[in-house]
């Protein structure tokens, strides 16, 4: 009987059941955690933990209980999508906790959640006045959601009639020295183009290009291996190592 | 070929995963010679029940050797707590034939019995 042995055996069955559910799961997880996706991400984690170290008892029932708590996210994540009013239910709604410049006072008891709090979500949002805010909501994940009244919303170039290029991507063409063709391709581009522009910033062959980038304007970012900087932007305050 | 094994790999890892954990019940029963260890304890009740001390102190060491090779087998199925149960168990049978108390072993034997029939 060698425990180690079966810790670390339980700890890969562990590592990639956790893996492999957590891509069941999707990316709904990470973005948009309401309390309870909070909670239930932490009591997985838990069980996880249980299943790789606790030899005292079956890996099965642990298995069995990290399954079941898989399964009814999934089913919570269908009923979210399929029933809006359950997903409500589940979920909460968005609260209002400011209109027109007023703080709404029951509505900010019912959510549990103070003025003091409720300005700190402002100011992170770069409201400093709530005279400024048509109307705040408070959102089922707890942040806080600002519309500004229309006489302090920010000038768009719209408003000023400035004319506008379609928005692109970063378009990643070389990685590590290695050339993404379909990437290239994506953007409309061919090999003979990348080395024209290659060779338009004094770079004849891809040694020393550590990443390159087809920009939104369509022009060439190039990163090389050796950057050559100087140390006036160094915050450290002693040699180290640290 | 790649979207595939993109679901055959997590697909066969959670089987094998499950089997691996279920395999305690059909690992426990033995697979060659000197891995029976519900025979050798058998031997041992019916060598208690006659007295005969030397043959069962020689069938233990046999149940010894066998718990050693299918404790192996299946140790990352089970509760440790139950293997060290059934060590203990075998070192309290010893004891009772070293010290030739047939009710003690006996106590200990059908303990045993009514252990490894549920042990998965």
């Amino acid at each position: 009987m060698n425990e180690a042995l079966v810790v670390i055996v339980r700890a890969i069955m562990t590592f990639f059941t956790l893996l492999i559910y957590a891509r069941l799961i999707g990316k709904q997880q990470i973005g948009n955690l309401t309390m309870f996706d909070y909670i239930n991400g932490i009591t997985i984690g838990s069980i996880a933990g249980t299943m790789a170290t606790d030899v005292s008892s079956k890996a099965l029932t642990h298995w069995i209980a990290l399954t079941v708590f898989i399964a009814f996210t999934l089913i919570l994540q269908y009923i979210n999508i399929k029933y809006r009013y359950l997903s409500k239910v589940i979920d909460g709604e968005p609260v209002t906790v400011i209109e027109d410049g007023k703080i709404l006072e029951n509505n900010l008891k019912k959510t549990r959640v103070t003025r003091d709090e409720l300005m700190v979500q402002m100011r992170s949002k770069n409201v400093f006045d709530p005279t400024e805010v048509e109307v705040a909501l408070l959102e089922p994940d707890g942040t806080l959601s600002v519309l500004r009244k229309n006489e302090f919303q920010f000038v768009q170039k719209k408003d000023l009639h400035i004319p506008v290029t379609r928005a692109k991507l970063t378009t990643e063409i070389i990685v590590d020295g290695v050339i993404l063709q379909q990437n290239i391709q994506q953007r409309g581009k061919d090999l003979a183009w990348v080395q024209a522009q290659l060779k338009k910033k004094g770079f004849d062959n891809l040694e020393g290009v550590s990443y390159a980038a087809i920009l939104p304007n369509d022009s060439l970012y190039i990163d090389l291996v050796e950057d050559h900087v100087s140390n006036t932007n160094d915050i450290s305050d002693y040699e180290g190592p640290y | 070929m790649r979207k595939l094994l993109f679901y055959a790999i997590p697909i066969l890892f959670i089987m094998m995963t499950f089997g691996l954990m279920i395999s305690g019940s059909w690992l426990k029963e033995p697979m060659r010679e000197d891995d029976q260890l519900e025979k050798f304890i058998q031997n041992i009740e019916s060598h208690v029940e006659n007295n005969h001390w030397h043959e069962a102190k020689r069938e233990h060491a046999n149940a010894k050797t066998a718990w050693n090779i299918v404790s192996k087998r299946i140790q990352y199925s089970v509760e440790r707590e139950t293997m060290y149960e059934i060590s203990g168990l075998l070192s309290r049978i010893e004891g009772s034939i070293e010290g030739q108390d047939k009710n003690s072993a006996l106590v200990e034997i059908y303990y045993f019995y009514e252990l490894w029939a549920n042990f998965s």
